[in-house]
């Protein structure tokens, strides 16, 4: 039986929308449903993975960086490569090259790979179904 | 200094605050005098019982979760006066019984008396 | 496959967009489309009864599935109990299992 295979498209950098952590839910749950996820990061969620993102304390709130507990986007990416990894599903993160280039966040965490528009052309062509997640 | 926030939950779950919120506080904190407005969405903002609890990603649980309502709280305590559109919550449905205590409800005829209150006004 | 899939992420009060995007699914149910909305982030403010009914309910009566994201109404302090009548909370994972039919799905 045909695998399902869901593809996402991320436009937006990180902090700064609600789009972001829906769409890591979203894979999230896809991947614990058995589903194979491709997700074409273009224009700013090209960031979401740049493997220099740090934690920070919090004084505001009290809370030294391990007490503030501050997620990254990076590490998010890290942990769904990972519990994909672990199902043994097919998660493929494809940023934008061109995209990765203007922002300078050529340095991806690892298991996420440089691509292009080719590469959405084949998700969409090999895929169950493709969500666009768009900017504003 | 009167802060206005028309935008609610915009990467609230990532910064585990919202970062006008976070930064009033920041500002207050250095000694500056500041009041907020909430319109729009952002009125959301002084609602009671906000708990974005449970967020997972893979292994990764949220142990920080945002808690605006009490952040809104906070601020209160430190002297800022809160307000909040009166039109704006009332299309929402959310009714007086529902929001925090010490929130202002100003109708939309009542903004031009309290903008001129402020010398610095920062829309957000 | 005929059935599509809208998920609302923004406040319907913030502007035309939402009402459009309604109007659009209404239309879709009334031509026997299936249609699903799915309401998260911001979207969920429409959830709240009864000031929500003015969006949901004519799309109700057309025949569009409503589902809202119950993390985005405890988010914004919703209870269950004050949800407009007939939209139903789902976890996202049905929302990933309708994508997973392969309708149409369109995100505004």
């Amino acid at each position: 039986m045909p695998r399902t295979v869901l593809t996402l498209v991320l436009n937006d950098p990180p902090y700064e929308s609600a789009r972001t952590a829906t769409a890591f839910r979203i894979i999230d749950a896809a991947i614990r449903r058995g589903y194979d996820v491709n997700v074409f990061a273009y224009e700013g969620a090209v960031a979401l993975a740049f493997a220099c993102q740090a934690p920070h304390a919090n004084a505001v709130h009290g809370r030294d960086v391990a007490g503030e507990d501050h997620p990254t986007t990076s590490a998010w990416v890290r942990e769904v490569l990972e519990l994909a990894r672990e199902r043994s599903i097919k998660l493929d993160w494809v940023n934008c090259g061109l995209c990765v280039d203007e922002r300078g966040v050529d340095d991806a965490v690892r298991g996420v790979r440089r691509g292009s528009p080719a590469d959405l052309w084949s998700f969409v062509n090999t895929s169950t179904n493709t969500l666009v997640i768009p900017t504003r | 200094m009167l802060q206005i926030l028309t935008v609610a939950y915009r990467a609230t779950l990532e910064e585990q605050d919202d970062p006008i919120l976070w930064l009033s506080h920041s500002l207050r904190n250095n000694g500056a005098h500041i009041d907020l407005l909430f319109r729009s969405s952002a009125v959301s903002y002084v609602v009671r019982g906000q708990s974005p609890i449970g967020l997972r990603i893979g292994e990764w649980v949220q142990s920080q979760p945002p808690d605006i309502a009490y952040e809104v709280a906070a601020l209160m305590s430190k002297d800022c006066r809160i307000f909040a559109l009166a039109e704006d919550l009332a299309v929402r449905g959310i009714r007086r019984e529902h929001v925090l205590g010490g929130v202002g409800f100003i109708a939309r005829a009542e903004l031009p008396a309290l903008l001129r209150g402020y010398t610095n006004i920062w829309q957000w | 496959m005929a059935g599509y899939v809208f998920i609302a992420a923004r406040d319907p009060w913030e502007g035309v967009e939402a009402t459009r995007v309604f109007e659009m699914a209404s239309s879709l149910a009334e031509a026997r489309d299936a249609v699903t909305v799915y309401l998260t982030e911001n979207g969920a403010f429409a959830a709240r009864a009864p000031a929500g009914e003015q969006f949901l309910s004519p799309l109700i009566a057309a025949g569009v599935n409503i589902l809202v994201d119950p993390f985005a109404l405890q988010e914004r302090g919703i209870s269950h109990e004050r949800v407009v009548e007939g939209v139903v909370p789902a976890p996202i994972e049905q929302l990933v299992d309708l994508l997973a039919e392969g309708r149409p799905s369109l995100w505004f």
